[in-house]
């Protein structure tokens, strides 16, 4: 990347103006503006962008991976394995994700590895709940009693015959997770829990720049559209699934 | 019913008993020296030496739980040696301003959502607009969101004070804040539930009757459109107190997420872990509460009396 | 308590229906209908699934779904329906024509209690007060025959048993005292007895009210319980109407003889002898040009004239009499011995004992909630019993699932959905393969073929989706499914009630002839007491739970022990108007509680 935006830590003998401030957006040379200290915008959303895509993607897999075998396992087994899972993905759901996620934090430790962690733990149980809902109604359903009437065995039946079921459902929590991802990753590295500088990502920036605020409001809004591209993006993909899955009646008895 | 709550409060007390047990591994547990974790990292020997007393780091795990729990049951939620107070009045102190804030935000978002839902449902065809906005709002992070809004009404438009602390109308940006970062789940639940009833079979009836458009929407359509949101804000409470987090961090409202971040930057981890664990009850508790409520308006939720 | 004068009856006029068209974009489900129905008589409309049945009803009543369009006219007195829109049209609406429902508790409002949604017709019409309305609601149950109205009104719909809510439908259907009443399918999801009551309490209400009534319904039966005049529906079109006598005693119409003289064909049958089928289904996209049954008719060309109207049912294919193979004997292979099953608070058994030995069919017949089902699932080893023994070929059923394998490969199942019951993502040759798979025996592509073959599905490609089937084929599938095993007993739970009459002959055909080949063992469940005596060689008779009568097929039908048995015997309904229980006042309904 570096060929093509420049290196994001390198600061720039002319990123600074003579009245010691940044330059704004669409100067000569720092096409996005530089920050306080003289580093280009436009590398450092860059590599910014990297790192958010690497922990984005990795915390996604993690994360829905691990929902979906607690939720598939403690919906069709359930029992015991119901009661324990359960509780466990409750316990997980009823702290506050930034508050349970700063405490984290603080015991993981930063940068990206730490976020991934911190993020995984956060959200698997809602993906996990999600999952377990959907399972329980799709057990009751004729052909699951078939296969089981039949003799195959629960792990056969979860495989083959709940999972394929699940795909779309998965592939719509998996960019709505996405999305959420994104935005907690910022979020915590604005609140300074997750990637720790020199490394540069978006919600960081946005915490350096607040106190320019006043005067070189670039430096909050650039990054800030990024996060907000990013996660809109997601957003439309699952939204687009969802949609495309379900057929829209829009059918109302109040038209008749 | 008492015995539905009870068996409620159970599994609450359990739930909350799981977190307390999690903080307990995470400051005791998985760091390398539980004292220099508790104390901060800026403790001298003596405070260092202080703590392992009080908290009898010396010894068995089993029973440094047990002095944990015990202290918990009895409100004690140990000392922020970074402050220099006992935790649980730290919290105390600012809780109020948080659960004001949560409930105005939660107003704001059910009614916001809830009648944009319903405008959005009855319509026959998707609104582009409706659409983008609700889009739009979905993805833009809590945070972000409450820099727009600080940026445009508090520091162009200066319209509301964003001094930090409560009172008089301070409180307006961070609730629109959260009502607006809110608003979009809702109006999609809404949505989803004012087109399921309305082609519902029992609307058709409603119809049937001779019944004018009004009375059929008013009477048989919103209230069953509205408890699928309720549900859903029932399980997510604990997202809006995230929302809060950051909301309060951004306009300087003191209330215990402000506590949160302030604790994290000065690695403060006994407020940390107190705070999760304050956190979780206030989830259970809320989600009982919504959960009555719900029972109270639809009454396929209601336990079986017979 | 005040006492609350409903609206006046205003004078009767009828309906009359002419040209009729119903189109759902491209799809014209109601090709021209014509019809007519007099004050205080009943026109039953029937038809299998598709024949456009109920969207003439729904056409009527304008409670078409939005989208669709309405050609022709629909006229009681000088008001037509047809045309009626705006304030016209809403004033029309339960004053003029009313409509009850199929699925009573999708049609009602789940969180308002009976009384508050009855009450609201009331209080509309009439300008009644809160108070008025409240006991005008009371009055209107009672009169549906619902016991202690007071209470029942406060109930929520989730809290009421199928025929209750049926009632409260009817109480708001009646409340604004309609001249037309169309009643679609109300009685379809019910017991026999419990239809038996509706039944009676419309006719009465209908005639003594001047009420033109409107009966859709696929069973043959019930018209001939209730209607004054027939209208036989196939394809969108009327193929042949008249008085309910003539109907019934000189049919013309190839198919309106097929479904009128297959009951009586029926009860002569003894006990294992094949039906009479009428081979293909009926269409549902596209309909045929011209006579719409001319695909299934064994007559090429439709006479109008009733030219031939002695001879038999021209339109069946019959199949000899086959002889009846004599019972097995030997010692039994399932045996449930005091069987009890409680799930929290519900007693599902109460010590329930049967038998059924190698080759033999137990037809087990109740209501809904009886505990049949749940006898068959625990045969399958889906559910445990609370108490008592189950043996099968001898040995006790084993405690855990993996040893329960040994004997799920000897029992068989077929379901009563043929559309749930197969995994819409499977191809037919991963459904069948599956048991195949699961106890390790051959799965090759012979195997496959050869069971598709055995019921009749030789042309199927096995790696095509069930989606593509009809509910007659996937069921066919869904045996083919159950005999890959080679079990020794097949567990029919309501295999043919989801399904079209005139398919459910075929599927029972094939489940006799498949019996005869293999000497399969059948427990048939059924809550349908005609299909269980066809099918059965001994009969148990199962009540909340308990068994209260067992015997042969034959003796349990025609000389019944015990007085539910003889009751359900008398709420199965007629072959022929003249033997109707219902007379044309209504007998005397007994007030029910449920």
């Amino acid at each position: 990347m570096a060929p093509v935006f420049g290196a994001p830590d390198k600061i720039y003998a002319d990123g600074i103006s003579p009245h010691g401030l940044p330059l704004p957006f669409g100067s000569a040379g720092h096409l996005f503006g530089t920050d306080s200290i003289g580093r280009d915008m436009l590398a450092r959303l860059a590599y910014g962008g990297r790192t958010t895509l690497e922990f984005t993607f990795i915390s996604n897999v993690t994360s829905i991976g691990l929902g979906a075998v607690v939720g598939v396992t403690a919906g069709f087994l359930r029992g015991w394995t119901e009661m324990v899972l359960m509780r466990i993905t409750e316990i997980f759901l009823s702290v506050p994700t930034v508050i349970s996620g700063l405490a984290l934090a603080s015991v993981v430790g930063e940068g990206v590895f730490g976020v991934i962690v911190v993020v995984t733990a956060l959200y698997w149980a809602w993906t996990a709940r999600v999952v377990f809902g959907e399972t329980l109604a799709l057990r009751r359903r004729t052909f699951v009693e078939a296969a089981v009437a039949q003799g195959v065995p629960s792990t056969t039946i979860m495989r083959r015959h709940i999972v394929p079921h699940l795909s779309s459902l998965l592939l719509v929590i998996a960019a709505l997770n996405g999305a959420a991802v994104v935005a907690i990753g910022a979020g915590l590295s604005y609140l300074g829990a997750g990637v720790q500088p020199p490394t540069p990502e978006w919600g960081a920036m946005i915490n350096d720049g607040q106190n320019a605020l006043q005067y070189a409001p670039h430096e909050v809004v650039e990054p800030l559209i990024c996060i907000v591209l990013t996660v809109l993006a997601f957003v439309l993909i699952g939204d687009g699934i969802a949609r495309r899955g379900s057929v829209s009646l829009r059918r109302s008895w109040l038209d008749i | 019913m008492a015995r539905y709550l009870a068996t409620r409060i159970g599994l609450g007390v359990l739930t909350v008993f799981g977190v307390v047990l999690l903080t307990f591994v995470l400051m005791f547990v998985v760091p390398g020296d539980p004292a220099r974790t508790i104390a901060g990292p800026r403790a001298t020997p003596q405070i260092l030496a202080l703590v392992r007393a009080n908290l009898h780091l010396n010894q068995s795990v089993l029973a440094q739980l047990g002095h944990y729990l015990a202290g918990i049951v009895h409100g004690d939620l140990g000392v922020s040696y970074v402050q220099d107070q006992p935790v649980a009045q730290l919290i105390i102190d600012r809780l109020p301003a948080t659960i004001e804030l949560g409930l105005a935000g939660l107003a704001l978002e059910l009614i916001l959502g809830g009648a944009f839902g319903v405008w959005d449902g009855m319509r026959p065809r998707r609104s582009r607009i409706l659409a983008v906005v609700n889009v739009g709002l979905l993805s833009v992070p809590a945070f972000s969101l409450a820099f727009v809004l600080l940026l445009l009404f508090g520091y162009k438009l200066s319209l509301f004070p964003i001094d930090g602390g409560t009172g008089g109308t301070r409180i307006v940006l961070p609730a629109l804040t959260l009502g607006l970062f809110g608003m979009p789940y809702y109006a999609n639940v809404v949505r989803d539930a004012m087109q399921e009833t309305l082609a519902a079979p029992y609307t058709r009836t409603a119809v049937a009757k001779g019944l004018p458009r009004r009375a059929v929407l008013r009477r048989h359509v919103l209230r069953n459109a509205f408890s699928p949101a309720l549900t859903m804000a029932g399980l997510d409470f604990a997202i809006l107190l995230s929302g809060v987090v950051f909301v309060e961090t951004v306009f300087g409202w003191p209330g215990i997420g402000q506590l949160q971040t302030q604790a994290f930057y000065n690695v403060d981890r006994p407020v940390l872990m107190g705070t999760v664990v304050v956190a979780a009850v206030l989830v259970v508790v809320a989600t009982l509460a919504i959960d009555l409520i719900r029972m109270a308006i639809d009454p396929r939720t209601r336990l079986e009396t017979r | 308590m005040s006492t609350v004068s409903l609206p006046e009856a205003p004078t009767a006029s009828g309906l009359r229906v002419q040209d009729l068209h119903v189109r759902y974009g491209e799809r014209h489900a109601v090709q021209g209908v014509s019809f007519s129905v007099a004050p205080g008589q009943t026109l039953a409309i029937v038809g299998e699934s598709g024949c456009g049945k109920s969207s003439t009803a729904l056409a009527v009543a304008r409670l078409l779904p939005p989208g669709a369009s309405i050609e022709g006219r629909a006229l009681v007195g000088d008001l037509d329906l047809v045309d009626a829109r705006g304030r016209t049209l809403r004033e029309a609406r339960g004053r003029v024509v009313a409509y009850m429902p199929q699925d009573a508790m999708a049609a009602l409002n789940p969180v308002q209690s009976a009384r508050r949604q009855i009450a609201e017709v009331l209080s509309f019409r009439q300008g009644a007060s809160r108070s008025e309305a409240a006991a005008g609601a009371v009055a209107l149950l009672a009169e549906v025959g619902i016991n202690e109205p007071e209470s029942v009104a406060r109930r929520y719909p989730h809290e009421l048993s199928g025929g209750m809510r049926q009632r409260v439908m009817l109480a708001i259907a009646l409340a604004a005292r309609p001249r037309v009443l169309i009643a679609d399918e109300p009685t379809t999801a019910l017991d026999v007895t419990v239809q038996a009551g509706i039944l009676s309490l419309v006719r009465r209400l209908t005639r003594a009210d001047a009420m033109a009534l409107v009966w859709i319904t696929h069973d043959i039966g019930v018209v001939a319980e209730i209607a004054d005049a027939v209208a036989v529906m196939y394809g969108g079109r009327i193929v042949e109407q008249g008085p309910v006598e003539t109907i019934f005693e000189h049919p013309e119409h190839p198919y309106t003889r097929a479904l009128v003289h297959a009951p009586r064909q029926s009860r002569d049958a003894l006990p294992k002898a094949p039906f009479q089928a009428i081979p293909g289904s009926p269409p549902l996209g596209e309909f045929p040009v011209g006579c719409p049954f001319h695909p299934r008719c064994a007559r090429a060309v439709c006479a109008d004239d009733a030219a031939d109207a002695g001879a038999g049912p021209g339109a069946l294919r019959g199949l000899p009499p086959a002889e009846r193979t004599p019972m097995t004997t030997g010692d039994p292979l399932l045996q449930l011995t005091d069987v009890h099953k409680q799930y929290r608070s519900v007693r599902a058994l109460r010590g329930v004992s049967v038998e059924i030995r190698p080759g033999e069919t137990l037809g087990m017949v109740g209501e809904s909630g009886s505990g049949k089902s749940t006898v068959g699932r625990i045969v399958l080893g889906l559910e445990r019993p609370t108490s008592g023994s189950l043996r099968f070929d001898g040995r006790p059923y084993p405690r855990t699932a993996r040893s329960l394998r040994a004997i799920r490969r000897r029992i068989g199942i077929v379901f009563q959905d043929p559309y749930d019951s197969l995994d819409p993502r499977f191809t037919l040759r991963r459904i069948i393969d599956e048991p195949l798979r699961t106890h390790g025996l051959p799965s090759g592509r012979d195997r496959i073929a050869e069971l598709l073959t055995s019921v009749g599905m030789e042309n199927a490609d096995p790696d095509s989706y069930p989606t593509t089937y009809s509910g007659g084929q996937r069921q066919r599938i869904g045996i083919a499914r159950a005999l890959a095993l080679e079990p020794d007993l097949i567990v029919c739970d309501e295999p043919t009630s989801a399904l079209d009459v005139s398919v459910q002959a075929q599927i029972l055909n094939l489940l006799l002839a498949l019996q005869r080949e293999r000497n399969l063992a059948y427990l048939f469940i059924s809550h349908d007491l005609e299909v269980v005596r066809r099918m059965s060689d001994r009969i148990a008779v199962i009540r909340e739970g308990e068994v209260v009568e067992t015997g042969p097929a034959a003796e349990v039908t025609s000389a019944p022990q015990h007085p539910y048995t003889r009751a359900l015997l008398d709420a199965v309904p007629a072959t022929r108007p003249s033997e109707r229980h219902v007379d044309a006042n209504g007998s005397a309904d007994p007030v029910v509680a449920a």
